[in-house]
């Protein structure tokens, strides 16, 4: 399979941590807000961000793409912050939020520009460590690495949060070599309709576009080589069978593997992509839906992430 | 010669019902072999050719360089929306299919003023007053469509453009001057390959039992095919006693005509006519083939190309088509040329002539069979093409930033002046509606009774002052520089073209 384009890819998407946890074994609870959308390094960390959102140029044709894009399921907006006024745009994000969250950066470079805001907050700062990272006068860090040693992350709080650090580098475990499953409420989707259901079990039907584009999120600690997307019903099941698939807009080829006649799951194996990745789904046909009226093409309820 | 980067396709496709998809889709055909291509597309695009793939357009920023050449199919309908949105993203090649492009600006335009900005460019006066009638009085009449063409952007926005008839080019350079027409290239509609061989065969496959003239016609039965005058012309024909079955394969459209209404008004066509509603490109092949005699009248014509008349010129068809547009440009020994006035009696003679002449028809449909295998051959179409698009990319020459074309971040344009009378108002409102973007101006007062004085007189001074192409953000007042006077401040945005500037 051909490997796609890079853009400037904020992280390497195979460096393993186990950051959920231990993130909240310092932090307790904190707040996540994954800054890093389309990637959403983080989305699939154990430690599940309450708040995605992009940092944009604005007029940027990925800018405009993205715009049409919702999470939890399509019920949230995907705040997009104008780089060139982010302080502003940051304060009111944070406002939102509120308590003491950690930012979740693409970057060294982001987190020394919000630096200030995250001392004035004050929030934590979590960004892939590299050599050559500025320093972040007034705050203390900690290197969050794997078994072997090797430097994953860095986490950064302002200064008088010094004590909730370890003085030593803090080691975490490895990645489990698990799927990572994201039920229909933490879809990043721009479809139109919403996701159904609760937290416990939730589905969401395309349409009335023919197209629909799901964020597949490159999570930092595991390395995901193929998705699943579970579609448990359609009203006309010949749809199943002329299903298209696209990787970042371009034809792959894809497994379906039936359960019913009307149901089963979309087997497409990813790129080694760079870049951030976008599974678009194009349906054939759309159905009416009995209850409302409304065009209905697929009816999904998972997106799998399978590592290697 | 082609750079070797793929010719990158933004074209509705089928199964799309969309005369300009089943183009693209044969000419597609043609040129994959030739050139390495990808379609952007919403549609499904049933039957690529190998090696096609089908792209998401909304995507495409992912995939397109500064090199990359780009080919934009644009008609006048709502499938060419993204099309004409990807033209102003990355630039590119155009085969503009229709001359006025009006009713796809009413589809794409989010805000009334955009397609107001548009009207008064190359019409002036005429557009501006046009334009007012359309927004604050609704009147939009099929003159419209005809005046206002809105291929400006296009013609600015396009390396090259290609346009189906010289008198598609003759039309722009006479309207938008020398430079956009140096631009142009004509490529002719080509003449496809044909699904059906023979007439036999045609007839069969569409279940014609009869032993009598064929006469058919195809497509939208708009108003502009004027199927007034043939239903006329086949009612004289048959009082004369001419025997003929018209079969029109294709839709009615009954808000233009009332194809079936005009039908069932004329007794002598009772039993002879047949409308099949839509018809696959398979089966409307079987029609054309089968036919003794096409007949495709436009008056008046914007400078459109049939497809019907492609196909029926590749099948040896006898063809009758308007003395107009591009169709004059069509041989005289290959097609019947009907005059645009006293249609009526000439078409009624021409076809009791031809179809009571086989001789005659087939001398014609050689002759057109002949056009379509030479000047209108599909290689030669395809060759055409990639020639076009070879010179819009000369090797080396980098294609400008799509930001480059993208206006920056506006700044607010600034106007100021004192407003002593309504013709001051009148001169700094024309003149926030040449430059496009956001604006404020300042109309300064000499004091409150001027003010309510220009108020009284004129109480729609504002909207009087503000060209059509004009929205208004905000007004508020401001204290007079002097002390005793008053100002407004008028915040809002014009959306004028830019070359007004």
């Amino acid at each position: 399979m051909t490997a796609h384009r890079s853009a400037d890819s904020p992280l390497p998407a195979d460096q393993p941590a186990a950051l959920g946890d231990a993130l909240v074994r310092h932090l307790g609870a904190a707040p996540l807000i994954d800054l890093t959308f389309p990637y959403c390094r983080y989305l699939g960390c154990d430690a599940t961000p309450v708040r995605v959102a992009a940092v944009i140029e604005a007029g940027a044709p990925s800018s405009r793409f993205f715009a049409g894009f919702r999470q939890r399921g399509g019920h949230d907006p995907i705040p997009g912050l104008d780089r060139s006024r982010i302080e502003a745009e940051l304060y009111r994000l944070l406002g939102e939020v509120g308590g003491f969250p950690v930012l979740a950066l693409e970057s060294g470079e982001t987190a020394s520009a919000l630096a200030g805001i995250a001392a004035e907050w004050p929030a934590a700062l979590l960004f892939p460590e590299r050599q050559g990272d500025p320093d972040l006068p007034g705050f203390s860090t900690v290197s969050l690495m794997r078994e072997d040693g090797s430097a994953v992350y860095r986490l950064a709080l302002p200064g008088a949060f010094r004590a909730a650090l370890p003085d030593e580098p803090k080691r975490i475990a490895a990645a489990p070599d698990a799927p990572i499953v994201f039920d229909a409420l933490r879809f990043l989707h721009d479809g139109d309709y919403k996701a159904e259901g609760d937290a416990s079990y939730s589905w969401l039907w395309t349409g009335p576009s023919s197209h629909f584009r799901l964020v597949a999120p490159r999570a930092p600690d595991r390395n995901a080589r193929s998705a699943e997307i579970c579609i448990i019903r359609v009203e006309s099941p010949w749809i199943l069978d002329q299903i298209r698939v696209q990787i970042d807009g371009r034809p792959v080829p894809h497994r379906f593997e039936h359960w019913s006649e009307n149901s089963g799951k979309i087997v497409v194996e990813l790129p080694p992509a760079d870049d951030y990745t976008v599974i678009g789904i194009i349906v054939p046909a759309m159905d009416k839906d009995g209850y409302s009226g409304r065009p209905i093409g697929l009816c999904l309820d998972k997106l799998l992430l399978l590592p290697a | 010669m082609l750079p070797p980067r793929a010719l990158s396709w933004f074209t509705p496709m089928p199964p799309q019902r969309n005369g300009i998809a089943d183009y693209s889709a044969k000419l597609l055909q043609a040129i994959a072999p030739l050139h390495a291509s990808h379609v952007y597309c919403h549609d499904l695009a049933i039957g690529l050719p190998a090696g096609v793939e089908l792209r998401d357009p909304a995507q495409a920023f992912r995939h397109l360089g500064a090199s990359s050449p780009i080919l934009h199919q644009i008609g006048n309908n709502g499938g060419h929306v993204f099309a004409l949105e990807a033209l102003r993203a990355y630039g590119g090649v155009v085969s503009l299919h229709d001359l006025s492009l009006l009713y796809l600006y009413e589809l794409a335009s989010p805000r009334l003023e955009e397609i107001l900005g548009r009207m008064t460019g190359p019409t002036g006066k005429m557009g501006q007053a046009y334009a007012r009638h359309w927004r604050e009085n609704r009147i939009k009449t099929a003159a419209n469509y005809v005046l206002f063409d809105l291929i400006g952007e296009i013609l600015a926005l396009a390396r090259r453009v290609i346009v189906h008839s010289h008198y598609a080019r003759n039309k722009i350079a006479a309207i938008y001057g020398s430079e956009a027409s140096s631009k142009i290239d004509v490529i002719p509609h080509f003449a496809p390959v044909l699904s059906i061989a023979g007439e036999e065969a045609a007839r069969a496959a569409i279940g014609y039992e009869y032993a009598v003239p064929l006469v058919l016609t195809s497509g939208f039965a708009t108003k502009a095919k004027r199927f007034d005058w043939l239903v006329e012309a086949l009612d004289e024909l048959a009082r004369r006693g001419t025997d003929f079955r018209w079969i029109h394969a294709g839709e009615e459209r009954a808000s233009e005509f009332d194809l079936s209404g005009a039908i069932a008004g004329r007794p002598s066509l009772a039993g002879r006519c047949q409308i099949t509603g839509y018809v696959s490109e398979e089966a409307l092949d079987s029609y054309i083939a089968a036919a003794d005699v096409v007949v495709n009248l436009r008056f008046p014509s914007v400078g459109e190309s049939s497809g019907t008349l492609a196909r029926a010129f590749a099948a040896g068809r006898c063809c009758i088509v308007n003395d107009t547009a591009a169709y004059a440009e069509l041989p005289r020994d290959a097609v019947v040329h009907l005059p645009v006035f006293g249609t009526v009696p000439a078409l009624a003679n021409a076809l009791e002539g031809l179809l009571t002449h086989p001789d005659l028809r087939a001398i014609f449909g050689a002759r057109a069979r002949l056009l379509a295998q030479t000047d209108l051959a599909m290689d030669q179409v395809a060759r055409s093409y990639l020639a076009t698009v070879a010179n819009a990319y000369p090797p080396g020459r980098t294609m400008p930033a799509t930001a480059a074309r993208t206006p920056p971040a506006a700044m607010r344009h600034r106007l100021s002046g004192q407003a002593s009378s309504d013709t001051d108002v009148i001169r700094l409102g024309q003149e926030v509606g040449l430059k496009r973007g956001d604006f404020e101006l300042e109309l300064s007062f000499a004091g409150l009774d001027n003010f309510a004085e220009l108020a009284r007189s004129t109480p729609a001074l504002l909207r009087e002052a503000l060209p059509a192409h004009v929205t208004l953000d905000s007004i508020r007042f401001l204290a007079g520089s002097n002390g005793t006077g008053i100002g407004l401040s008028i915040r809002g945005k014009s959306h004028t073209l830019e070359r007004m500037a």
